[in-house]
């Protein structure tokens, strides 16, 4: 070995002159490898697994991901991390009662934060609704919301729930305390749309107007406001907001790849100016793009109705006013 | 030094009864050493600010042990006449939980009115979070703080020690910006970034107002230790005087978690969840958004939270954009919707689901400049609208300006005046602060690519945004501008300028792992070691601790072996290939404060590490180890490289911690076999 103090003062040379070489050392596949090896040197451990299933979840290899997951839980068992993480892989795989086993025993684990509680209890929710036990579904949200009373997403989830379940009141009383708790804007929207589902025109056009005022971009607002209008039989200034609505919304569409957002708008406005193909067309469109299940309900909703089916009796209140 | 000592002679007096003497003068050591590594004692995190408004700051700190935090302020750094109330100062602490190890001086701590405060997670124990919250400010007026135990001011009276509130919503003024991304790692890259900025701000004459990070601040994994010495002391003299507005990456997100909102990333900062600073409430630390003067700005967590347009976080996003009417709208997270550096978003999950279910919201809400990071280095876009698709990125057609983008070039990209919808926003990837630096290939819609450290400096003045790329050493790298004026045609370009192919060197060079900036020596190089050689010890005993060395040989670094003879004393093992074994005890005062453990060290060819029995490190040896050690390969270069430990959390413990080497050569003929190391810490 040469002269160890010339060689540090040269080594060290190297690696700052070398820092700038490129080197993609930080993508998954790269990431995976590394914590391969480690597993390798160090042995298995909870922590490492974590971070290598987290790894192939972004490569969507799920079921990689679980593998690594149900072996960090038997190093583990108390690792609510963990537990969290596999329940949600195994959802995402449509492992139902495999994401709910671990969900539930997830629950079990001793000294569990109370925001840990509540994200477990917001994934068993989903494991019920997959599984078509609203009741559970509904109940789980609210569970959450007394451990973590700040998560907005448990909020929106109840008032699906409670829409679903005709509890219009409920609904309305439990985004108001949301509002109380949290501040949150989505929870204001909702609970305007929670006023029009109920059939409160007045009171859903007095809180609409401020919204609107304060809205830049004004579309989903005026759509809004003309289903209030509607309700309260005003309809030229209805028809009026709906064609303003998707004037802005034609503006705003993207050209090749829709956004999903603007589409469930559009289709709405479409509905409520009688459109009905159209509007079927949109939310069809919207559910390919992301619009996710509340765009699969909307349109299955107003085939239904146009069949004379309806398949939601407390929304068809608006499709039959026109 | 002499800790060692004494807990050596702890250690080995333990059972004559002299033991609890050592002891005593063990844990006096520790508290001398404690005061001497810490010069800014009380503070473990000295004071930095947090979410701005026009008439309110957060100033925050953290303390060993309870203070009694006090905060006064006001408009001169002599004169600070004004007050937080207590009321308005939020205390959290880590205070272990029941039966864990703990030095006895915290165990008095768990008191019931201090067990009841907010938890902080994996915090050192004994740390105490102080949050104050300074109210009724005036707009755009500088102000100087400063922190105090009681009556004992514990910050330097300083001009530096100050902020300026947020002019009022919309007023037009110049603004500036400091952007960084992937810079936690508390290497000299991270640092030249840091100081690349400092100096050209100061030549240029005009501060910051505040600053983004987008995510990555401490690597590896997010821990509490790694964000203090790879965030808050990398970035103190920034951070005592501007906000810093963050963003969660993907390895803070390896502790922390969007959907619980808990982890060392919700500790370490104050977002506004009320729509305190502007914007639309979310009611979330994960994803916020607040306005600055004439800009409106948006952080999404693109790591662990539903992006579909389904989901609360980009309902959310579409409801602020109906909301925002400031002149400028810039949005920033992690991962970038286009890049080719050291990620491919045309292949990771992550990436593909931001660009398709993200972005079209943000374009037809009228974004301007999108900042991201994750992928180390710097790409610019030219001016983009549209790309949003799952498949491979093309730039046909949603290219609305080819140029450069550059003033002094082809001239700024323009837009129209206001938030207008799909004129095109600019696209910056700033992952290239101070993580290792790498490229797959060349993303069409960029315009720009630098694999250079740097970071992004923003200037908005009126109807123009100016970017630049500053590199490490503190020279503008690129230059963009947007101008909002008037109403220019749109126009899309189905065949835009196509940047050159990148072609990926044939043989990529592997740079060693740099060193810790600031670093504090466990065990020195040259140090005295107790070491085996000529022979191999039986099992894995020698590795743990309570192993009987004491038939082995004391002797000093290095050890090399000269012309085939090794340490003067020993021989080479009779299998023929050279080994040589080595442990040491040393000491850590408190396990959890540690960010990384790594070894300064000179070797030749092949060696394995442990610590306190665990393997955690091993460089150019296959498979198994000691006598049966397979796979050693010739090490290539010479010379001390550094090599850092794994896992040191799992098995790093308070006190006295074993350290073992075995060394191999790479065949019976080697004549560089030989070993020198010396052990680190993170500092």
């Amino acid at each position: 070995m040469a002269s160890i103090g010339t060689r540090i003062g040269w080594s060290l040379l190297c690696a700052f002159l070398c820092l700038g070489v490129a080197r993609a050392h930080d993508s998954p596949e790269h990431q995976i490898e590394a914590l391969s090896e480690r597993l390798i040197r160090e042995g298995a451990s909870a922590d490492v697994l974590l971070e290598r299933a987290i790894e192939y979840r972004v490569l969507g290899k799920l079921k990689e991901a679980a593998r690594d997951l149900q072996r960090a839980v038997r190093l583990a068992p108390s690792d609510s991390l963990v537990l969290l993480e596999l329940a949600q892989i195994e959802l995402q795989r449509g492992r139902v009662s495999e994401a709910l086993l671990w969900a539930r025993r997830a629950l079990q684990v001793p000294g569990l934060a109370t925001g840990e509680r509540a994200a477990i209890l917001m994934i068993r929710s989903h494991c019920r609704a997959a599984q078509g036990s609203k009741l559970e579904a509904l109940d789980d949200c609210s569970e959450a919301l007394r451990w973590n009373p700040q998560l907005i997403s448990a909020y929106l989830e109840r008032s699906a729930w409670q829409q679903r379940l005709h509890r219009p009141h409920e609904r309305i009383l439990g985004l108001e305390e949301g509002i109380r708790r949290t501040g949150a804007g989505l929870l204001v929207a909702e609970r305007i749309e929670a006023l029009l589902d109920e059939g409160q025109w007045q009171q859903a056009l007095e809180a609409i107007e401020p919204e609107l005022t304060a809205s830049r971009l004004q579309g989903t607002w005026k759509i809004r406001r003309a289903r209030a209008l509607k309700g309260l039989s005003r309809r030229t200034e209805a028809e009026r907001d709906l064609q303003s609505a998707l004037e802005e919304i034609e503006l705003r569409m993207p050209r090749v790849v829709k956004d999903s957002s603007l589409l469930m708008d559009r289709a709405l406005a479409r509905e409520l100016l009688g459109q009905t193909e159209a509007a079927i067309q949109d939310y069809k469109l919207a559910a390919g793009c992301g619009g996710g299940e509340e765009a699969i309900e909307a349109g299955r909703r107003l085939r239904r109705t146009r069949s004379g089916r309806p398949l939601w009796p407390w929304r068809t209140q608006r499709t039959t006013q026109h | 030094m002499k800790e060692s000592a004494l807990l050596t002679l702890f250690s080995q007096q333990k059972r004559s009864g002299l033991g609890r003497w050592a002891r005593w003068l063990w844990l006096l050591g520790v508290s001398v050493s404690a005061l001497a590594q810490n010069p800014h004692r009380p503070f473990t995190r000295l004071p930095y600010l947090q979410g701005s408004s026009p008439t309110q700051i957060h100033v925050l700190w953290r303390t060993e042990g309870p203070i009694q935090p006090v905060v006064r302020w006001g408009t001169r750094p002599d004169r600070l006449d004004q007050t937080v109330p207590l009321a308005a100062i939020v205390t959290r602490a880590s205070l272990g939980t029941n039966g864990q190890p703990m030095l006895p001086q915290w165990q008095s701590l768990r008191t019931p009115e201090n067990l009841s405060l907010p938890k902080l997670h994996s915090a050192p124990i004994g740390t105490f979070q102080y949050e104050a919250a300074i109210e009724g400010l005036s707009p755009d007026t500088v102000y100087y703080y400063g922190v105090f135990n009681g009556s004992e001011r514990l910050t330097a009276e300083s001009p530096e020690q100050r902020f300026q509130t947020q002019p009022k919503p919309g007023t037009v003024r110049p603004y500036r910006f400091w952007v960084l991304g992937d810079s936690g790692t508390g290497r000299e890259a991270q640092r030249a970034v840091h100081e690349g900025m400092q100096a050209w701000v100061k030549q240029d004459g005009r501060p910051l107002d505040f600053w983004i990070h987008v995510g990555d601040m401490a690597y590896g994994t997010g821990r509490d230790v790694e964000f203090q010495s790879r965030f808050f002391e990398s970035y103190q003299t920034t951070l005592r005087n501007s906000v810093c507005w963050p963003a969660m990456g993907n390895h803070e997100g390896h502790t922390s978690k969007g959907s619980t909102g808990i982890g060392p990333y919700y500790d370490a900062y104050w977002v506004p969840t009320r729509a305190e600073s502007g914007g639309l409430a979310s009611g979330t630390e994960a994803y916020y958004s607040f306005d600055h003067g004439n800009i409106h700005f948006i952080c999404l967590d693109s790591h662990d939270l539903d992006r579909k347009p389904s989901g609360a976080m980009a309902k959310w996003l579409k409801a602020d954009l109906e909301k925002a009417k400031a002149e400028w709208l810039i949005a920033f997270w992690h991962h970038p919707p286009y890049t080719k550096g050291s990620h491919d978003s045309d292949k990771e999950a992550d990436l593909i689901e931001v660009r398709h279910h993200l972005l079209p919201i943000l374009e037809s809400g009228g974004v301007d400049l999108v900042l991201t990071g994750h992928s180390h280095v710097y790409e610019r876009s030219m001016l983009l609208d549209g790309a949003y698709s799952t498949n491979a990125t093309v730039a046909e057609n949603f290219i609305l300006d080819d140029g450069d983008g550059d003033p002094r070039g082809d001239g700024a990209y323009l837009k129209g005046a206001g938030l207008r919808p799909h004129e095109g926003a600019v696209q910056v990837v700033a992952g290239h602060s101070g993580a290792s630096l790498g490229r797959v290939g060349t993303s069409p819609v960029m315009r720009r690519t630098l694999v250079e450290h740097g970071s992004l400096l923003v200037d908005v003045e009126g109807d123009t945004l100016v970017g630049r790329m500053i590199n490490r050493e503190g020279v503008e790298r690129d230059r963009f501008s947007l101008v909002k004026r008037g109403a220019p045609l749109v126009r899309r370009l189905s065949l835009p300028w196509q940047p050159p192919e990148y072609k990926a060197p044939e043989k990529a060079t592997k740079s060693p792992y740099p060193p810790p900036l600031d670093h504090a020596v466990l065990i020195p190089a040259g140090g005295e070691w107790r070491v085996l050689s000529g022979a191999h010890p039986q099992g894995s005993l020698w590795t743990q601790p309570g192993f009987d060395d004491s038939s082995w040989l004391l002797a000093k670094a290095p050890f090399n072996s000269g012309r085939g003879r090794l340490l003067g004393e020993g021989r080479a093992s009779k299998e023929g290939r050279p080994s040589l074994y080595v442990r040491r005890n040393f000491t850590v005062t408190q396990a959890d404060t540690v960010t990384e453990l790594g070894l300064w060290v000179d070797y030749a060819d092949g060696i394995i590490v442990y610590l306190n029995g665990q393997e955690v490190t091993r460089v150019n040896v296959g498979r198994s180890s000691g006598r049966n050690a397979q796979g050693i390969k010739l090490r290539e270069d010479s010379g001390a490289v550094y090599v850092p430990l794994g896992s040191i959390a799992r098995f790093l413990v308070d006190g006295v911690n074993v350290l073992a080497i075995e060394c191999h050569a790479h065949s019976e003929g080697s004549i560089d076999f030989g070993l020198n190391p010396a052990l680190w810490m993170e500092d």
